[in-house]
């Protein structure tokens, strides 16, 4: 069973994010880039399905340096080998832009499976997974947190609704799955596997390559453009206890008896 | 006229509430463009659905009935979309930004060569050209951004905005479509409901929340302990959910349960969209959290910037000295 994983590098959230100057885009100077974690549930449940039915797992992304640690890491885990899509011009696509330079990226891959996060921690849109499965004419299925399958071709899944319901599903591989946090616990890297992901390839793809025009990609090609990045602008400003714990357990409980709470 | 879609979700056979503020989107656009704002019920019985719409301020209803759509299916919801679209061309295609919204909605505007946005939590224009808001980097940061062109094609945040208002007369249609040729790629099967917890969270008064920032399994005493101090009861973000160090029904969010206790008290959640929406309106809302950019703050009446290891055991002490869960 051939797998493709897409992965995407994305900043670790807790960083303190600054608006560059051109109030687009955040500074990156001082940014630590990680495996979106949406994904390594993707790559732990690709893993899981090769160790039963044998296969590669290919990883694919699109992005620069920072991509290549992130693909590394899944290497670690136990995937094959990657593509990566490294270009500046594609700095800015949206989503419909990155679907197609997915497609293109995989076009020699005979791939049963295609999996994603549900979605990227920076910019949330959850829409390359279902765009790269329509670009591709395969079905889909989203925020999958269980999987079945005892030929590998035949797939039940369930899926996430609202309020804590799940729903059951069917399909046919070839499909793409976008992969729910808790659907596993994501391996860690072992020592002889981080050894064994420094060998495997990165085949890194331009656009030239992939025989698309730069017109096609990037802010230029794509209908949805960001405008400004900007601070969130707060409803209520919450008020700040400070002091020593002690102090701030007392003003705290005594503040929440003013408010009728006790 | 120029139109605005909206498509209306429901379970159970029931319309769901987050439908009424994706039509209150769709209403503000509307005012803007002088469009007519119609609701589609695909459903295999849209009549017992409609009536929660039928006085609500907008243009139409129209419903799509067949026996194959009692059920979502992402085949047999693009097929319907795709005809309805392809008939009216709608300046505006909205949808909310759910299983639903964010499973037919970006590939159906791709095959109109249309730009998309998902989750939208803001709207505003320039001209007549909708400038849309949403959350990025988990919260920390807003993006604004547009589409080049019309038809615009969004989801919006689930109770990101205000309900559609009362006090209208739409009309009822029924639009006819053609599913024979469709192939149906994914099967339903069946919803499984979530399981019965042992606690209802929705009727606390005091919830205790941990989220990811406990850091692991043998730390979440903490959290039960200070619930247990205040005379509450205790939940989980859904990281610690996923990591098994509390069972599924205590967690709040989208996925979730949603509550709206007097009291929820946030210990180590950043306050991610998904977990805000299961508690932002409960009465009073305290954080604890080293990071002072975590969005929790953004909703919070108090915060505590600092480390929940020192914040946690004094606030236990001090409830305990004080007797408060016996109050
Ligand atoms: C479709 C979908 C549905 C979802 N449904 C839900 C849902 O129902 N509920 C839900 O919660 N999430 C849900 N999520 C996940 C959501 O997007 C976030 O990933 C999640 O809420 C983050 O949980 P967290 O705040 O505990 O963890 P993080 O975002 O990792 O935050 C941890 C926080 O702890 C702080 N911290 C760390 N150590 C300490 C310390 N010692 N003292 C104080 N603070 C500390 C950090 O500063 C950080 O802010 C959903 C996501 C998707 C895509």
């Amino acid at each position: 069973m051939n797998i493709v994983v897409c992965v995407k590098a994305v900043p670790d959230m807790e960083s303190d994010f600054k608006i560059g100057s051109d109030r687009r885009n955040i500074e990156n100077s001082h940014i630590v880039f990680k495996m979106n974690s949406f994904d390594e549930y993707a790559v732990e449940a690709a893993l899981q399905l090769k160790e039963k039915f044998s296969g590669e797992v290919l990883i694919v992304s699109i992005g620069g340096e920072e991509t290549k640690q992130v693909m590394r890491k899944a290497f670690a885990m136990g995937a094959d080998r990657g593509i990566l899509v490294n270009d500046s011009h594609c700095n800015d696509s949206d989503a419909i832009v990155v679907s197609k330079l997915l497609k293109a990226a995989l076009l020699d891959f005979p791939y049963d499976l295609i999996l994603t996060g549900v979605q990227a921690e920076d910019d949330t849109q959850s829409q390359v997974g279902p765009l790269l499965a329509s670009a591709l004419n395969i079905p889909h299925v989203t925020v999958v947190t269980h999987l079945e399958t005892t030929d590998g071709k035949a797939l039940q899944v369930k899926r996430e609704l609202e309020g804590g319901a799940f729903e059951v599903v069917k399909l046919k591989a070839p499909a793409l799955l976008t992969i729910q946090t808790g659907i596993n616990n994501p391996r860690y890297p072992s020592l002889p596997g981080i050894m064994k992901a420094k060998k495997k390839e990165i085949k890194e793809l331009t656009l030239s390559s992939l025989n698309l025009s730069p017109q096609n990609v990037g802010a230029r090609g794509s209908l949805v453009e960001r405008v400004s990045l900007e601070e969130p602008k707060v409803q209520s400003q919450a008020e700040i206890l400070q002091g020593s714990a002690k102090e701030i357990a007392r003003e705290l409980l005594s503040k929440l008896k003013e408010r009728k709470v006790f | 006229m120029d139109k605005i879609l909206v498509l209306i979700e429901h379970r159970d056979a029931q319309i769901l509430d987050h439908n009424l503020g994706a039509l209150g989107f769709a209403t503000q656009c509307a005012r803007r463009w002088n469009a007519d704002v119609c609701a589609l019920i695909l459903s295999n019985n849209p009549l017992a659905l409609s009536s929660k719409l039928a006085s609500k301020k907008i243009n139409e209803i129209v419903h799509v009935q067949h026996e194959i759509l009692k059920n979502y299916t992402l085949d047999g919801y693009t097929a319907v979309l795709r005809q309805w679209i392809e008939k009216n061309s709608p300046k505006m295609v909205v949808f909310s930004h759910t299983s639903i919204g964010w499973d037919v909605g970006p590939s159906l505007a791709a095959s109109f060569q249309a730009g998309i946005v998902t989750d939208i939590s803001a709207l505003a224009f320039e001209g007549s050209e909708p400038i849309f808001s949403r959350q990025v980097y988990n919260g920390k940061l807003v993006e604004k951004v547009k589409i080049k062109k019309a038809p615009y094609f969004v989801t919006v945040e689930r109770g990101g905005f205000a309900s559609v208002e009362e006090g209208g007369a739409p009309q009822v249609q029924s639009f006819d479509v053609s599913l024979d040729n469709v192939q149906f790629r994914t099967e339903f099967i069946g919803v499984e409901v979530a399981q019965k917890a042992a606690v209802d969270l929705a009727k606390s008064n005091i919830i205790v929340a941990g989220g990811r920032g406990v850091g692991k399994k043998e730390n979440f005493h903490v959290i039960e302990d200070l619930a247990h101090a205040l005379g509450g009861d205790f939940a989980a973000s859904r990281p610690v959910v996923d990591n098994e160090w509390v069972e599924r029904d205590r967690q709040v969010g989208s996925s979730g349960k949603t509550v709206a206790p007097k009291l929820y008290l946030a210990c180590g959640i950043s306050g991610a969209i998904q977990h805000l929406s299961g508690m932002k309106k409960s009465n009073v809302i305290v954080a604890i959290n080293k990071d002072p950019h975590a969005p929790i703050f953004g909703v919070a009446h108090f915060g505590i910037v600092g480390d929940l290891f020192e914040i946690v055991p004094a606030l236990i002490e001090e409830a305990k000295s004080q007797g408060i869960a016996h109050r």
